[in-house]
């Protein structure tokens, strides 16, 4: 259940990076999510599908690399 | 496709709040727990066992109390004339930081010694909301299995003291305390661990001393 909340924080972060001008439809977003962290990929993806968020992530997807440890890093985005 | 490379913490915005909370509690010399454990384990009970020897003690606390719904936590408390804030978290599972500085706009923390944050029943997501506390404490209970450590080792990790409660049921359940604690202890070789019953006081006087302390050093620094 705290996909939901910590998604609401990623989001958040992201739209105030895509609001520069120069970055165009997001297609990836780059996470890399500690294993200590319990977060589930699939449950992440959906919830990020759902949020509501800046127009300019829309079509874009959650690319979540699984480490171990327990850090939850925005690492980029791909547009 | 054009790149941006980005590297933040996802909890970074949770994470400022926190620092500021904990300023404030810095500025006053206040000491914050925050007290994590499953549903049922005992937190509640916990406090209403601790919470009269505060203030027999003369030590100054507030309790925060996090509930997903209901205010039954913060009645059996009040029930005491304990101190209490009471925080609905909804359909949230933790209570994260801007909860706990909403909820301290309404405590005056001059003279304060000790704000208790009694999160969420859950072992997983309070663990990764700092709140601006000092220590984080896990509540385990002998009736909820000896394999919780192993099975959510980031609470121990972030945890300076892990308290074992449930003693008194200790011969009626399969509850293999020395596997729990090597189990702690692998996780978090600095945790510090009482084994408490609020049935029969065990290990009470043990928190008292041990909170006493960290009180005292807050003073101090």
């Amino acid at each position: 259940m705290h996909e939901i909340k910590l998604t609401q924080n990623l989001v958040s972060i992201l739209d105030r990076e895509v609001a520069s001008d120069e970055i165009g439809m997001v297609k990836v977003v780059h996470l890399e999510v500690g294993k200590l962290r319990y977060i589930v990929p699939e449950i992440m993806q959906t919830a990020f599908r759902h949020v509501p968020k800046h127009e300019k992530l829309t079509e874009a997807k959650l690319e979540i690399e699984v480490i171990t440890g327990g850090e939850f890093t925005l690492k980029g985005i791909e547009w | 496709m054009a790149f941006k490379v980005i590297k933040e913490d996802i909890l970074s915005e949770n994470d400022g709040v926190a620092s500021e909370v904990r300023a404030s509690l810095a500025q006053e010399k206040t000491f914050m727990i925050n007290l994590i454990s499953s549903p049922g384990a005992g937190k509640t009970s916990f406090l209403e066992v601790i919470g009269p020897k505060l203030k027999e003690e003369g030590i100054s606390f507030v309790i925060v109390t996090g509930d997903c719904f209901t205010s039954r936590d913060a009645e059996r408390l009040d029930a005491l004339d304990l101190p209490v804030v009471q925080i609905n978290t909804g359909n949230a599972c933790h209570i994260d930081a801007q909860l706990v500085a909403s909820a301290l706009e309404d405590v005056d923390l001059e003279g304060m010694d000790l704000v208790i944050v009694e999160n969420v029943g859950n072992l997983v997501c309070p663990a990764e909301f700092d709140v601006g506390e000092d220590v984080k404490i896990a509540i385990l209970s002998t009736t909820e299995g000896d394999d919780k450590p192993i099975k959510y080792p980031l609470l121990i990790l972030e945890s300076a003291l892990a308290i074992i409660n449930k003693t008194d049921l200790l011969e009626y359940v399969d509850y293999d305390m020395d596997f729990s604690v090597e189990n702690i202890r692998k996780i978090n070789q600095t945790i510090k661990v009482i084994k408490t019953s609020c049935k029969t006081g065990e290990g009470i006087d043990a928190f008292l001393s041990w909170i006493k302390d960290k009180i005292k050093i807050k003073k101090i620094t």
